[in-house]
Order: structure tokens, then sequence, then C-alpha cells
């Protein structure tokens, strides 16, 4: 982070801070705080952004996004929960709406496909420019990916919030506003239909 | 037994995938990320809205292209300028009206003027110089003397040191600052000589001869 140089000598103490120290600070105004909370929390909210959605753009922009609404609502964080639960539940539903809007975008180019003009609706990207697939070049990792882009929507956001960023059962009961149980059962579920359809890399 | 078995091979499988997903490399964010967030934060929130998060540091050209102009207009000042007012700012005829005498006796004062602050000639004429000799307070102003045509004695005085006549600038002129000092101090020492009473037995070193008053009568 460019950012971290120059702030470094201002913000000494501060780094010192928990993230519920650090919003605090910054629901006082202190700049410095969010800087640290943003260089904090970036890299960990792409990684989950992008293996929820699967797409690099809309990853970046959902992780953008994230932190405006961090930076606008800042005083409406209560500290009765971790400051990381609730940045993951904003970025969990600025996901889910993005999920939904391609759905029915992809609904809507199906339609359209069938009518008489040929002329398509979106420019197809070109595969080989994309950050996202030169990210995966390992055929490994790009058929991790595959696979978890075809699990369902609960199912996904439930595994690689456990198994991708590591976090508690309780942590995701909260994110989700699923009780612990459901959240046990959607990521056993969500394991055993990745075992499923990536059974032939264990087998190699 | 068997429900046991499968529950411990779905924990295994499970726990493989897992491992799979740990394993896989971590995505960052990208380069450009703090400039997009800054970016994105002043167009929802105004111009000044997140600028003050992301402090770039400043550049060493910057610095330095700072710290030379600053330098050229320090050096400027200190060393041009002092310069400039000295024997270029004295005009040619003010040269001419006070003599080569009168310059020779000047240059000291030359150098104390470079030392003084510049003040506009119309607080230069107002303001007494630190070196004249106070007067009473009824005593009057050199100004008063010349307006009342008391410089009888004066340019008699002239006439006898040599002919050299110190002529009072146009007011419309700018006097600079030299010759006004040159001029206000011969003034001061005219008074002096002039508060004292000649005695009669001698010459009368104050005589005013018609023709040192340009024609007067």
């Amino acid at each position: 982070m460019s950012v971290t140089g120059g702030l470094s000598r201002k913000t000494a103490p501060l780094q010192e801070l928990s993230d519920e120290e650090l919003i605090g600070e910054f629901q006082r105004e202190n700049e410095a705080a969010f800087t640290l909370l943003v260089g904090r929390y970036k890299d960990p909210l792409t990684n989950f952004t992008f293996r929820y959605i699967g797409d690099w753009d809309e990853c970046n922009d959902v992780v953008q996004e994230t932190f405006v609404r961090v930076f606008r609502s800042r005083h409406s964080y209560k500290p009765v929960a971790k400051f990381s639960t609730w940045l993951y539940t904003i970025a969990t539903n600025l996901a889910k709406t993005r999920l939904r809007r391609r759905k029915i975008r992809r609904f809507v180019s199906l339609g359209s496909s069938h009518s008489e003009d040929p002329e398509p609706l979106f420019d197809i990207p070109d595969e080989e420019a994309r950050a996202d697939r030169q990210l995966e070049s390992s055929m490994k990792g790009e058929r991790i990916q595959k696979a978890l882009d075809s699990l369902s929507d609960k199912y996904r956001e439930a595994v690689v919030l456990r198994d991708v960023q590591e976090l508690s059962y309780e942590e995701i009961a909260a994110i989700t506003g699923l009780n612990i149980g459901t959240v046990k059962s959607r990521i056993n579920r969500a394991r055993s239909q990745l075992q499923e359809m990536l059974k032939d890399i264990w087998d190699d | 037994m068997s429900e046991r078995k499968s529950i411990q091979s779905e924990a295994e499988e499970g726990g493989k995938v897992r491992e799979e997903l740990q394993d896989i490399r971590k995505v960052k964010a990208p380069w450009y990320f703090d400039a997009e967030l800054q970016r994105r934060l002043a167009d929802a929130h105004g111009g000044r809205a997140g600028a003050g998060f992301f402090v770039r540091p400043i550049p060493a050209y910057a610095l330095s292209f700072v710290s030379v102009v600053a330098l050229g207009i320090v050096g400027y000042y200190a060393l041009l300028r002092p310069s400039d007012q000295g024997d270029t700012t004295l005009p040619a005829s003010d040269s001419i009206a006070v003599g080569t005498q009168d310059r020779k006796e000047e240059r000291p004062q030359r150098f104390e003027r470079r030392l003084q602050p510049i003040l506009p000639p119309t607080q230069e004429t107002s303001t007494p110089s630190l070196n004249q000799p106070r007067q009473g307070p009824s005593a009057p102003s050199n100004d008063q003397v010349i307006e009342s045509g008391a410089m009888e004695k004066p340019a008699a005085l002239d006439d006898n040191s040599g002919g050299q006549n110190i002529q009072q600038p146009p007011q419309d002129n700018p006097i600079p600052m030299g010759a006004q000092q040159v001029i206000e101090t011969s003034r001061s020492a005219l008074d002096t000589l002039r508060s004292i009473p000649a005695p009669k037995d001698t010459v009368d070193s104050t005589h005013v001869r018609p023709d040192s008053l340009g024609g007067r009568r």
C-alpha cells in the first residue's frame, strides 16, 4: 500500500489499536484510522469477494463500494459486534445484489437471443486480458474456482467464509443472519458437493 | 457402526476440501485500489472527502524545485536589491547638484543607507533623521525656513564655500533617499550655524549677496 509509508509517521500509535478501537477513532473523525482499516481489510475482502462472485471487475467494484459504505455509515456502527463482522456483512449484501443482477442480466440476454436481432447485447471480453483468468493460471486453482462458481449462492457464501476466510461459525452466523446449525449444515453440504466435483483432482 | 464410518469419511473429505480451499492462492487488491477508492470517496462526498486519507509522499524533485526557487528569491532580495538601491538610484541631476566633494562625504552614508529599510519619499521627508541635531519645539522646521524665504543665509554660506548650491528638488519628483539625507543634514548644519550669533568685528559670513538668491532683490 503506497499510503502506509506516508502515514506511518503520523499514525504510529494507531497501528496498535484493534479494529473496533480504530472505527471508534474514525467515528471521532480521525481520518488516519480509516486508512489503517482499509489497509488491514482490502486484501482479505478482495479474496472473499472474488471467491464468492468469481468475477474480478465486479469483485473490485464491490470491495470499493464496501469501503465507501463504511465511510458513509461509520456512525451507524455499534461496538456490540466485531468490526470484521460488520464489514463482511456489508460486502456480502453488496455481492448478493451483484449476483442477483447478474442472473437477471443473463436471463434477459438469453431471452433476447431468441429474437431476430443477430447483434449481441454485450461485447464478449477478451479472455486472455482478464485479470481473474490470469490470476487462476494454475489448472488446479481454476478448477476449484469453477467448482465454487457452480455451487448455489447460499452454499458458496458459507463455505467461502468458513474455509477461505477462516471465520468462526459464530461470525458466519452473524454475517449471514442464520443460526449456527444452519450455517454448519450449509458448510457440510457445500463441502460434499465440492468433494464430488473435485474428485478427479485427488484421484490424480 | 457403518453410520459412524460414513460420518468419519465425510469429515475426512470435508477436511480435504478445506485444505484445498485454504491452499488456493489468496487474491490481493490491485495496486490502484487506494487511488480508485480516493476517487470514489471524492465523487460521493465532495472534493475534499478522502483527500486526507491517502497522503501521497511528495516527490523529491518537487522538493528540490521548491528549494531552488526559494533560494533564488532569497538570493535576489539579499544580494541584488540592495546594490540596486545604491548608486543607480541616484539620478544624474542629484549628483550634479551635490557635487564631488559632498559625494565623497556621502559614501559612508550610502553604506548605511543599504542597511536601512526602503521607505517612500513622502515618509522620508516627514521623518526626522537620527543624526540630525534636535531643536526646540518652537524652532522652525527646514521646510518652514524654505517656504518663508529664509534660504538667504544657507545660500550665502554655500556661495562662500565654493559656490555649491543645494537645490530644492521639485516636489512632484521623488527624491532618492541618499540625496534627501544629504540635504537634510546640510540644512540642519546650516540651522545650527545660523543660530550662533556672529561677532561684529569679523567678516559677516552670513552676508547675503543678492546675486546668490537667483536675481531676487
